[in-house]
């Protein structure tokens, strides 16, 4: 028993605690999440902070470039583009956040029974993806909303479908080496279902390439959906969109690039921001930094 | 002697590969009583591992394919639905693994591991399950049991894992406990005390336990009965006294030979077994062992495959040419 008290004496922290603290080592994912807070706390507010309405026409006023009462300037219409992005943020937010929601609920349940059960059911199930992952992302979005029409809710469920496969093939993959754990036998040999055995052994096993790509994901599909508003599949005007915004912007390019210049970088930003964020998650939830895998490496 | 807790006729476990039909458990039978230690013992390949998991239901049906019957208190489990065969495993028959670094779910609490089956056959509140995992911990050896409760593996020793794997086995006092080299890849000192930890539980429990390991030094401190298996057959049953004392069948007497042993006279060489275990693919038509038999000079041992006899009480050797035994 010497050896075992010996061992407990470097008790390491909670696995969580280990996780929070080499993401917070990690500069650019702090900024990342610094830059997020302020966009969730925008998205939320930003009607309530925002200067001027967004629709407040003010011709006289138009193309303005930056000044000290229309910080971004204003656009076309006199509309000030600061008000408009601020506003703006909660649509992009939004899109992501539900987008890649849906894209979760359906994909990594796909993933787990394909993985788990393999055989036919995977095979049918991956083959779906396959033929949805085939198309370009863009392309199989406008198609989406071709069919059910261009409107914001549409938008979502459209980027939530381009989404789906990532989720289910980055599942299934990690599903495949879990499944042949000892711990999973060992549960099926106390009496577990293979539902329990599904989503309390195997999914928590396999979540953290999931959450990289959730972070990952929320950026591609705010992109997505600047894109999809940029073509006018998106978000419809009167209403403001980075991506509309953007477009509009490009028509008046040469006489004010300003109006196209702060929507394009608010998508920077947010882009950005997520994509720190992923990167500083990933590393924090690297296999090789885990304690966990560690001593699981030296046993194999 | 009362009625067996299980009774095994004829286990056949056969796996569809590649290169062709590979004969893993070759008709095995046995019978278990309550609070008895079988040991079965066999190197690497024999088959008694799958003969196991097929007896829990834990092997992938195809590829295996499992025949003959497993009857726990008189029920078929060969043939149960998946539904009712949930109710026995972890309820009737428990199971600890070979590997603890690998037995244990590394994202998950101690607790929530031995909690586990009691919400999945007792019907316990999560008060009433939480103290009777401390117990259990306490019962197996675990120092500060309520403070282990909230740990995760990754924060165990080799042997306190092996411990927690032993409790989520007990948690529902099961009738049988099999202990699949439960202590090969523990160090010597932590092996002892896991095969005494385990001989004392089950005479506080009353359990039975069927110990798979290659390591006949296991066995003799533990077994009341060891079954020798070799090629997917059982090769000598006898009890462990007796096995030791004057083994029967060839192939005993050159695993007994293979170990060196405390206290007698040192030999210039242990025995060894020329050769390699038989292919299951291609099974010897004759005895398994014939090929690597020292005393193979008879076309009988190629020709025909050799059935336990009974060689007196309570041994059985599956050899038409058995040694004599020792003492006589």
């Amino acid at each position: 028993m010497t050896s075992d008290t010996d061992r407990l004496a470097t008790k390491p922290a909670s696995q969580g605690r280990e996780i929070l603290r080499a993401l917070l080592s990690n500069k650019l994912a702090v900024v990342g999440l610094v830059v997020l807070g302020l966009l969730i706390f925008v998205g939320i507010f930003g009607k309530a902070i925002a200067p001027y309405g967004v629709n407040d026409i003010d011709i006289p006023n138009r193309l303005s470039g930056p000044t000290a009462l229309h910080w971004f300037g204003t656009d076309n219409l006199g509309r000030d583009t600061f008000s408009r992005v601020l506003v703006a943020a909660r649509v992009s937010l939004q899109v992501g956040f539900i987008a890649v929601g849906f894209a979760l609920v359906v994909g990594v349940p796909i993933g787990l029974i394909a993985g788990y059960y393999r055989g036919g059911v995977d095979s049918t199930l991956m083959r779906l993806m396959d033929i949805l992952f085939s198309f370009p992302a863009i392309l199989l979005a406008i198609a989406i909303l071709a069919v059910l029409g261009p409107n914001i809710t549409n938008a979502m469920i459209a980027i939530g479908i381009v989404y789906t496969p990532i989720f289910a093939r980055i599942t299934r993959g990690s599903v495949l080496v879990v499944s042949e754990e000892v711990y999973v036998r060992a549960a099926r040999s106390l009496g577990a279902t293979n539902r329990r055995i599904l989503f309390r052994h195997i999914l928590p096993n396999v979540a953290a390439p999931i959450i990289v790509q959730t972070t990952l994901s929320l950026a591609f599909a705010i992109l997505s959906e600047a894109a999809l508003s940029f073509l006018g599949l998106g978000v419809q005007p009167p209403n403001p969109a980075w991506g509309r915004m953007l477009a509009d912007g490009r028509e008046y390019f040469q006489q004010d690039p300003w109006m196209g210049v702060f929507p394009g970088l608010a998508i920077l930003v947010t882009v950005m921001a997520f994509n720190f964020v992923g990167d500083g998650l990933r590393d924090a939830l690297d296999p090789k930094q885990k304690s966990v895998i560690e001593s699981r490496g030296q046993s194999a | 002697m009362s009625e067996p807790v299980l009774t095994i006729r004829d286990l056949a476990v056969r796996f569809g590969t590649k290169r062709g039909i590979a004969e893993v458990v070759n008709g095995i039978s046995y019978d278990l009583h309550a609070g008895e230690t079988l040991a079965i013992v066999g190197e690497s390949g024999s088959g008694k591992s799958v003969g196991v998991l097929a007896i829990m239901g834990l092997l992938a049906q195809p590829p295996a394919a499992v025949s003959g019957s497993v009857r726990y208190r008189g029920n078929e489990l060969l043939t149960m639905t998946p539904k009712e065969l949930r109710t026995i495993r972890g309820k009737g028959l428990a199971m600890i693994f070979q590997d603890p670094m690998t037995s244990l779910n590394p994202v998950r609490t101690v607790g929530y591991q031995i909690t586990e089956p009691m919400t999945l056959h007792l019907d316990l509140d999560p008060d009433s399950a939480h103290d009777r995992a401390v117990e259990l911990l306490d019962l197996v050896g675990i120092p500060s049991p309520a403070a282990r409760y909230d740990e995760y593996p990754h924060q165990l020793s080799g042997g306190m894992r092996q411990r927690v794997m032993i409790a989520m086995a007990l948690a529902c006092n099961p009738d049988v406990l099999i202990a699949d080299e439960a202590t090969t890849a523990l160090d010597v000192t932590t092996q002892a005390q896991i095969t005494e930890l385990v001989a004392d539980l089950q005479d506080k429990i009353g359990m039975a336990v069927i110990w798979i390991t290659h390591d006949l030094g296991v066995v003799a401190s533990i077994a009341d009965r060891v079954h020798v298996m070799y090629g997917g057959r059982f090769m000598e049953e006898a009890l462990v006294d007796d096995l030791y004392a004057s083994p029967r069948h060839p192939y005993t007497e050159g695993l007994l030979g293979s170990l060196p042993m405390p206290g007698a006279e040192r030999p210039d060489k242990l025995m060894t077994i020329a050769g390699l275990p038989p292919d299951p693919v291609a099974m010897p038509a004759g005895c398994p062992f014939a090929p690597r038999c020292r005393y193979t000079d008879h076309d009988r041992c190629s020709r025909e495959v050799p059935g336990l006899d009974s060689l007196g009480a309570n041994h059985e050797a599956a050899c038409f040419y058995p040694l004599v035994p020792a003492h006589e």
